[in-house]
């Protein structure tokens, strides 16, 4: 059991935090046509959208209520049906996720009523979901709202009544956000492996993947699970959870559904991905492929190969809940040595961390512990860079904000390729590290300067003396 | 290079495997041939002057294929990190160009990087066409006013062994002898003695374990032929009062010749495992004959023991009654059976392919009397005879890694290429620690487990 150490700081130096809202906008936007609206002023919206443009290099949708000073203090229910109304009109989404932020929930706005007024008052859009999910920023972190709002999703579009027919090939995912993209993509291409279809909510590798399609400009998200899949999600043959934040959403899932579901924490050591293999090998009655057989082969290889390379260096986290869980359990099964971890804020599962204490705190605290414990490796987002660079030490970037490399959304870290990756790509940053040890310069090496050439002759003498002696 | 003076070097007179019917030296089986050429032996022996600027005259698969392998460590310069090569093409090799690319070549060379010395190696092609590269040598030293050394010793000469001595007999002829060493520095113990390596290639930076120990002595290196080594320093490296053949046969040459030219008195030793670093502070302490010396070295070895002993007994607990099979290169086998024997293990096998019949025995002794030598063997026998034996964990040199690793068997690497330095008390300590490493590495129980289903 890992012990909870509460932040003790007066303020953040180097903010872990990523906010409740910009998590769950990152939800919707893996559902298809889709529009992140922020019930807020229009700097939320507006630097969460430059945030993930950023992480993601993609353009991204999202709106604000635009709150000033009158309906913070007259009441906001008008800006909420004006949004509403403009976003409908002008791009028909097919749903709209609306955040609260801090103002609005401080301010003690009823969203919930809102979205149900604006419907009965509307039925000309009835066309277009409204999910409402109440973020405020000063709750949580990117994760609780991530998680969030898949529970609002599935409150309000999965009916509770037991569907009448059954898709025996259709398997449900809940996807926490710790999976990339890349992640996404590799996770069904497992699945339907199987000659099983993956509904994955969200599905950011329709969404985020960094693809061009052949629409020029779309103000809504480009792709995802649509809201029809999402309906239907109770017809499927299981759900299959991955992370641990994602648990509370998967109670009301399978609760609403009654279909079978299994939870994983990660899908980021061998022993996960092969716990995964057999389930859907079970739940399709198929044999494993050969092609992941062989996949699992090169993933015992690399961790062959890597072992000495990796084995007792040691690493400090600073990350989300599912993250450390998932790292800390890659970081383990290489014998990496976990020396300290920092989380954005406190979640259940941080207790069973194998690590003695959890600091709850920011990036000033990964330094200040990376220090510490005299770390060889730092495993954060790209903020931690500038601390690995004085430390001079590897960053191995997870999470968001990515802002200085390209294309870390299509990294996958699951299953047996996207391990191997890891592994390797571990071993590649620690291996600048020289294991040969320090220059040592003996005290008494000869100063060059000093050597003085002997003269032809004497070297002719000295050859003529030992011949003769 | 002329034959017989091929054959006056492989004649080696100290080196008792020509007692034996089958000489060390023998020629190369078309077909069935292991280890590198004779360029290759000349090139790892001097390569390590990190001040001279390392040519090679060929074809660019001589230099392309061996320059910037990161093993040999430097306290400062890094021009010897530089693959210097006359990249010869096929024109010059037709119209008979080399020579005149050769000498432009050193020109550059030693225009651009000011070296203390540039030394040319000479590689098959230009060898078989006839290119004198003495000749260039002399000239462009004339215009360079730096030595310009020629190494001829051409891949097709002969083993990779034949090419270390002739790099040895080439420096004793033409470098050492030619400066006088800086004066004595002070020291509060008594008087510094001047001492000689040779064959310590300061892999992985292994020197770096040995010198402190050698400051506390009193000892100064005056050269080391050729780790972390400078040009000049070689010149002096006649005034040593003792000189020490680490761990290496192939340059018994460069001792018995300093011996007979200049009455330097040496022994053969290494640094590898408590017993032989001992013997080898001892040993200098002997040859150079020096009461407050040998008083010294006493109280330093039982210092160290003490520290060792302290540093080594976590290691110890955990390696104790662990199996290991030896299948070792370069570095003496018996010296690394000593080693894993002080700590705590047991060695099941031993490998005995570089190993002198002297070598041999001292391996029998240590092991016992039904212990398993392993000559000449194939991976496939080397994994047998570890299943057979049960062994833990394999040590041997790079190219049986991955045997172990396929075979999902805990693996140290002990060669040329190691990246740890295992030499001198300290190497024991890291010794310790990667055998612990990789015998105690969770993946070992991931990738045994059968799959699930």
């Amino acid at each position: 059991m890992a012990k909870i150490l509460p932040n003790k700081k007066p303020l953040a130096e180097q903010p872990l935090k990523v906010g409740q809202p910009l998590g769950a906008a990152l939800a919707f936007l893996g559902t298809d046509k889709a529009m992140p609206l922020m019930h807020a002023a229009q700097g939320c919206s507006a630097f969460a959208k430059v945030f993930l443009i950023q992480h993601f290099h993609e353009p991204i949708p999202m709106q604000s209520t635009a709150m000033d000073p009158i309906s913070t203090v007259m009441g906001s229910d008008d800006n909420l049906t004006q949004a509403f109304t403009n976003i409908c009109q002008k791009n028909q989404p097919k749903l709209i996720g609306l955040l609260t932020s801090g103002l609005t929930e401080a301010q003690g706005c009823d969203i919930e009523r809102s979205v149900r007024l604006f419907k009965e008052n509307h039925p000309k859009f009835k066309s277009t979901a409204i999910i409402p999910v109440n973020t405020p920023d000063f709750y949580g972190s990117l994760e609780t709202g991530y998680a969030s709002a898949i529970e609002a999703m599935i409150k309000h579009l999965v009916p509770t009544k037991v569907p009448s027919s059954a898709r025996r090939k259709r398997i449900n995912i809940l996807a926490s956000h710790m999976l990339t993209p890349g992640d996404v993509e590799l996770l069904k291409s497992y699945i339907e492996a199987f000659g099983l279809t993956p509904i994955v909510i969200p599905d950011l590798s329709l969404s985020l993947d960094g693809h061009l399609s052949a629409q020029d400009f779309t103000a809504l998200s480009q792709g995802g699970t649509t809201v029809e899949q999402i309906k239907t999600v109770g017809q499927g043959l299981a759900t299959i959870v991955v992370g641990g934040s994602l648990k509370r959403a998967a109670t009301m899932l399978s609760q609403q559904t009654q279909i079978q579901t299994e939870i994983f924490p990660h899908l980021h050591t061998l022993e996960e991905v092969d716990r995964l293999i057999k389930l859907l090998s079970s739940l399709s009655g198929r044999k494993v492929p050969a092609t992941m057989m062989r996949a699992r082969g090169q993933l015992c290889d690399a961790l062959i190969d890597t072992h000495t390379q990796l084995g007792g260096k040691k690493a400090a986290f600073a990350m989300e809940a599912d993250h450390l869980t998932a790292f800390a359990a890659l970081c383990t099964s290489a014998n990496i040595q976990i020396s300290a971890m920092v989380a954005p804020c406190n979640q259940g599962q941080l207790a069973s961390l194998p690590i003695e204490q959890v600091q709850i705190g920011d990036l000033s605290d990964l330094h200040q512990l990376a220090q510490q414990n005299n770390v060889d490796l730092l495993l954060a987002n790209s903020h931690a860079n500038s601390i690995a660079k004085q430390m001079n030490i590897p960053l191995l970037r997870i999470g968001i904000p990515i802002h200085d490399q390209f294309g870390c959304f299509s990294k996958a870290f699951i299953g047996y390729s996207g391990i191997r990756s890891t592994l390797f790509e571990l071993a590649n940053l620690l291996r600048h590290e020289v294991h040969s040890i320090p220059v040592y310069h003996s005290l008494f090496k000869q100063d060059l300067n000093e050597i003085k050439q002997n003269s032809k002759q004497i070297q002719q003498d000295l050859k003529q003396i030992v011949v003769g002696g | 290079m002329r034959q017989s003076d091929i054959t006056a070097l492989q004649n080696e007179p100290a080196c008792e495997h020509n007692n034996k019917k089958k000489s060390g030296c023998a020629p190369a089986t078309p077909g069935s041939t292991a280890g590198g050429c004779c360029f290759d032996g000349a090139q790892i022996t001097l390569l390590p002057i990190t001040d001279v600027a390392h040519i090679v005259h060929g074809p660019v698969g001589c230099a392309g294929s061996s320059w910037d392998k990161r093993g040999s460590q430097s306290s400062g310069p890094s021009l010897y990190r530089l693959g210097f090569t006359t990249d010869l093409n096929e024109q010059d090799v037709i119209m008979g160009r080399g020579d005149k690319r050769l000498y432009h070549s050193i020109l550059k060379v030693a225009q651009k990087h000011q070296p203390a010395a540039v030394f040319v190696y000479n590689t098959c092609v230009p060898a078989m066409e006839g290119d004198d590269i003495e000749a260039v040598c002399k000239l462009a030293q004339e215009k360079v006013s730096m030595p310009v050394i020629a190494i001829d010793a051409a891949g097709f000469y002969g083993n990779k062994n034949l090419g270390n001595r002739i790099a040895g007999e080439l420096m004793v002829n033409k470098v050492i002898g030619q400066a006088t060493p800086a004066p004595k520095p002070d020291f509060e113990g008594g008087t510094v003695h001047d001492i000689a390596l040779v064959g310590e290639y300061n892999i992985a930076g292994e020197l770096w374990h040995i010198l402190p120990l050698l400051d506390q002595l009193g000892l100064r290196v005056l050269a080391n032929l050729s780790g972390d080594c400078r040009f000049k320093e070689l010149q002096t490296m006649h005034h040593a009062e003792a000189l020490m053949l680490v761990c290496s046969r192939a340059q018994i040459n460069v001792a018995r010749k300093l011996e007979s030219k200049y009455q330097i008195p040496w022994f053969e030793g290494s640094f590898y495992g408590i017993r032989d670093m001992c013997d080898a502070l001892r040993q200098f302490a002997k040859l150079i004959n020096d009461d407050s010396l040998t008083q010294r070295t006493e109280a330093l070895i039982k210092q160290e023991m003490t520290l060792l002993d302290e540093a080594l007994a976590p290691y110890r607990e955990q390696l104790q009654g662990k199996k290991a099979l030896l299948y070792t290169g370069g570095v003496k086998s018996w010296s690394i059976v000593s080693a894993l024997q002080d700590l705590g293990m047991q060695v099941v096998a031993s490998g005995t392919r570089k190993s002198t019949e002297e070598d041999k025995a001292r391996i029998r002794e240590l092991m016992g009397a039904d212990a398993i030598l392993l000559d000449e063997t194939s991976p496939r026998n080397l994994l047998d005879v570890a299943y057979q034996y049960k062994a833990d964990v394999m040590i041997a040199g790079g190219r049986n890694m991955y045997t172990a690793y396929k075979a999902k068997m805990p693996f140290v690497e002990v060669n040329q290429e190691r990246e740890h330095a295992f030499a001198g008390f300290n190497g024991m300590i890291t010794l310790a620690q990667q055998l612990c490493l990789t015998l105690n590495s969770p993946i070992w129980q991931q990738v045994r487990t059968p799959v699930p289903w």
